[in-house]
């Protein structure tokens, strides 16, 4: 038969069997989705994965979220992870020098004055003017403002909201307050300000006093801010390109570690006293929930219903600066609400999207599974053939060797090689290896004792071929089809290895297989945590990769094997 | 019976030289990881030393130094080549002398501080949950096998052919999660961690004394096992279901069965009497194997449930680098896999003269 035939009679009688066809379906399909890893997930996620750089919380994703999938089935919504919307934005720069800008702004402060000296004289007006620019003290008024909406649909609070600031460098002189002030106007009228000191409304942004002061170090210690000292040591400032992470869960988690309820009281004080309650020392608070929560009793015990509707997150800063200091830029770079559900396969407790870990991990027990029973087989098959064809003493010994193999007790030692020799995933492969051929032996040496007495091996040996060229070529060959069963059916079982050395913490710790995942979700309580979607997919897909190749080896075993074998 | 004789010889051989590898190999795998950790903890301690006495205004000479770093070696057992230690803890694990390996860490339950405290706390917990549910699947897989070896090709039989096709590629300790998920978490049915099942033992033993002790802590236990023991059940009795109907398949299509149905007798009959009496030795043969390897525990299922049997003990030993432990439990576990191998043949020889001459072949 020529290959053609015969792959057209497999082809034929694999149709006779549906769990084979079947099983290699299934590899074609998890074949070609490891193979288009760098198109369907970042490698990059995959390249940092262990890293205690800073690659994932610049990524911002909420921690230990489902996938977003989830809503679709579950009666409760949950928020999904966005970018805030930004439908509000302003910058100005106000150069107290012009004479214009001076007026606008002393419009805003002091309406009676500007119309009193529009009043006077010009010439009175500009010394009028001059005296006033002397003791207002600064020069530039830089004022900032963006408003973001966040979209509260689901029913249960998000993980938390990040805003990233990036400002410019920004004096902080004794005495000259710079201004900031993060407001949270909800979809029921309420506003608060969550700056200790600024007013829960901006109805002026050029008023100093709307704002939560820079310069105190209340609100330095729970932004929290970089302060540099000036070379000369004559002012602090907060350094150029600084970038300034507002994490509302974490700002919101100090500001209630103050343990100072009347701060807590007058900061939500709106809130409050729509539900008639006080804040006291001891009562335990989710924040990014409080925040979102309807105002009516309960509020403070979180047993209040979330209110749904578009929120308003205000961030504003109002600076002031004299002659000769550089106008800052200040921008809100990035700005997240954390949802309770995130992407494909959800996240695990360090933010680590899943979906790229469990398409790299397929590859790995691919690799690994296939390597393993393939070389394992090759190995024992020769050994078996040169055994059984062999005969004799060479026989004796390489039987004895391969009962001892089989006779050794392979979990606990495969766990000690592993510990001492684990660091790498090909240590690991040989380590499988080397357990893993002796299974064959025996039945590959019965068929070589078979074959050994067919008729044309005493031809080939008549024509004077050596033994080795004998077993090569003709002993070897016969028996491989016969094998390829064997080596399907043991490739779960090298899967299964990896996997339990992996979910012992013995892998490769440079690589990601889904024994590592399920080592990490054990390690960071994810059963406890209810993190079904950390545990499901890694042990589902290594029991998907198995039962394909079992369906394969049974299906090659039905096929391939004539009755001898049994 | 000579050829019985030599095969009994061969086969005791066999078993002795495997032991002998196995424990020849933990100890030159611990002794040179030992030798490495002791050695840093030798520098660390003469530099301690140096810096005490350097304190006190004495004047450390060169001298004193080879004479102190002397006493730091000999007091670690650094002095011996690594040969001897290796020679030693082989012939320790040999002589099953686990007393003389010491703990390094508390295990729950053991009453002393060497590994032959350790074992015998653990041993019996895997046994009380491993060898259960081994015995338990063995009954299910029998009767259930028979039953669809019956009706080969039906429904049933698809299914478990099925399950046992999945139950192959199925991790069971990953199973175990899904259970702690759906059972403890979900459901609060179970405890998520067996460790507790001590301190209500404890709390058991102050109420109550003697008899009415074992009573009481029947419940207990059931309250910590049954969740790893349905874990256990649920992913092995379908590869046992459908391993025993291949085994009944294939003595069901020989003559004296027939013979048997010729003679009217009932079909129960035919099957718990002639089928399963042919059917046996296999079935013994993987009973007796498979309570073997229960014995070992399964090292990372009774790490999820936190069992505290030999698996648990094996993995919180490594954790710790203790040495002692993980030698006389590889070396326990080795023993009584081989020594089950060693007895199977012999009985398989006395029963079935046809054996004598083959070698024990494929698994």
């Amino acid at each position: 038969m020529s290959y053609i035939e015969k792959t057209k009679w497999f082809l034929g009688e694999l149709k006779r069997v549906k769990s084979g066809a079947a099983g290699f379906v299934l590899l074609i399909i998890l074949l070609g989705m490891a193979l288009a890893f760098p198109y369907i997930a970042n490698p990059n996620d995959i390249k940092n994965w262990s890293g205690h750089g800073t690659y994932w919380d610049k990524k911002m994703l909420p921690r230990l979220a489902a996938p977003e999938w989830v809503n679709y089935f579950s009666p409760t919504k949950y928020p999904t992870t966005t970018n805030l919307k930004v439908i509000y934005s302003n910058y100005t720069v106000l150069n107290l020098t012009k004479d214009k800008d001076l007026m606008a702004y002393l419009k805003t402060l002091q309406p009676k004055v500007v119309s009193a000296l529009q009043k006077l004289s010009e010439t009175k007006r500009e010394a009028v003017l001059k005296s006033l620019r002397k003791s207002i003290g600064f020069t530039y008024v830089v004022y900032a403002e963006k408003d973001l909406e966040l979209d509260q649909s689901g029913d249960v609070p998000p993980k938390n909201i990040v805003i990233v600031l990036k400002t410019g460098s920004i004096p902080l002189f004794q005495g000259l307050a710079q201004g900031i002030n993060v407001l949270l106007k909800r979809p029921d009228g309420i506003t608060i300000s969550l700056i200790p000191g600024a007013t829960p409304n901006l109805t002026n942004p050029l008023d100093i006093n709307q704002y939560g002061n820079l310069e105190s170090s209340l609100v330095q210690g729970l932004l929290p801010i970089v302060i540099v000292q000036n070379k000369s040591n004559s002012f602090q400032y907060i350094p150029s390109n600084n970038t300034l992470m507002l994490s509302l869960k974490d700002y919101l988690g100090s500001v209630l570690n103050l343990n100072n309820p009347s701060i807590i009281n007058s900061m939500f004080a709106p809130m409050l006293t729509t539900s008639g309650e006080q804040y006291k020392v001891g009562t335990y608070l989710d924040p990014t929930k409080f925040l979102v929560s309807k105002a009516q009793k309960g509020l403070l015990e979180g047993t209040v219903p979330v209110l749904k509707g578009k929120y308003i997150v205000k961030v504003a800063m109002l600076i002031r600066l004299p002659q000769g200091f550089q106008v800052p830029i200040i921008d809100v770079k990035d700005a997240k609400v954390l949802g309770a559900v995130y992407g494909l396969m959800g996240t695990d407790d360090q933010g680590r999207d899943l979906w790229p870990a469990l398409v790299y991990g397929l590859q790995w027990a691919l690799i690994i599974g296939i390597t393993v029973a393939a070389i394992s087989t090759l190995i024992g098959v020769l050994y078996g053939v040169i055994s059984g064809y062999m005969g004799g003493w060479t026989d004796s010994v390489l039987v004895r060797l391969a009962q001892i193999v089989y006779s050794l007790p392979v979990l606990p030692l495969l766990i000690i090689l592993a510990y001492f020799f684990g660091q790498s995933i090909w240590n690991i492969i040989w380590i499988l290896i080397a357990f893993g051929w002796v299974g064959i032996v025996f039945t590959v040496r019965s068929m070589a004792l078979q074959i050994k007495e067919s008729l044309y091996i005493d031809a080939a040996r008549a024509v004077g071929a050596s033994s080795w060229r004998i077993i090569v070529r003709h002993v070897f060959p016969q028996v491989l089809p016969y094998t390829f069963a064997s080596m399907a059916l043991s490739v779960p079982g090298a899967i299964l290895a990896e996997a339990g050395l992996s979910f012992l913490g013995l892998g490769d710790p440079s690589i990601v297989t889904w024994g590592k995942i399920l080592h990490n979700a054990q390690a960071g309580a994810a059963v406890i945590n209810g993190a079904w979607w950390w545990v499901i997919p890694p042990g589902l897909g290594i029991a998907i990769v198995g039962l394909t190749f079992v369906m394969i080896g049974y299906a090659l075993d039905k096929i391939l094997n004539p009755r001898l074998i049994r | 019976m000579a050829g019985l004789s030599a095969m009994t010889v061969k086969a005791i051989a066999n078993a002795l030289v495997v032991l002998i590898i196995v424990s020849l190999l933990v100890s030159i795998i611990f002794v040179e990881q030992g030798d490495r950790e002791l050695r840093g903890y030798a520098y660390d301690l003469l530099q301690a030393r140096v810096r005490a006495l350097k304190q006190k205004g004495v004047h450390v000479t060169n001298e004193l130094f080879q004479k102190m770093n002397l006493t730091i070696y000999k007091t670690l057992g650094l002095l011996e080549p690594p040969s001897v230690r290796i020679m030693r803890y082989s012939l320790w694990s040999l002589t099953f002398n686990f007393n003389m390996f010491q703990a390094k860490v508390h295990y729950p339950g053991a009453r002393g501080n060497t590994a032959t405290d350790v074992i015998l706390a653990a041993l019996p917990n895997t046994i009380i949950l491993f060898t259960t549910a081994t015995l338990i699947v063995i009954a299910i897989g029998i009767w259930l096998g028979l039953q669809i070896a019956r009706k080969a090709g039906g429904i049933a039989d698809k299914s478990v052919s099925f399950l046992a096709m999945l139950s192959a590629s199925l991790p069971m300790w990953w199973v175990g999660m899904l259970m702690l998920l759906a059972f403890a978490f979900y459901l609060h049915w179970a405890p998520f961690a067996s460790l507790d099942v001590y301190s209500d033992l404890a709390e058991l033993g102050r109420h109550y004394s003697g008899i009415m002790y074992w009573i009481y802590s029947v419940p207990v236990w059931m309250k910590y096992m049954w969740l790893p023991l349905l874990t256990i059940m649920i992913v092995s009795f379908g590869a046992w279901a459908y391993i025993i109907r291949n085994v009944v398949i294939s003595v069901m299509t020989e003559d004296f069965v027939y013979v048997a149905r010729a003679k009217g007798l009932p079909e129960r009959t035919v099957l718990y009497k002639h089928v399963l009496r042919s059917a046996s030795p296999p079935i013994v043969t993987m009973s007796a194997l498979s309570i073997v390897g229960s014995l070992g525990g399964a090292i990372i299922t009774e790490t999820v449930f936190s069992w505290p049997g030999m698996g648990r003990t094996y993995w919180v030993a490594l954790q710790n680098g203790d040495v002692g432990v993980l030698i006389a439990i590889t070396y326990m576990t080795a023993f009584l896999f081989v020594s089950v191998i060693v007895s199977l043949d012999f009985i398989y020889a006395l029963l079935d003269p046809r054996v004598r001459t083959g070698a024990r072949g494929a698994r």
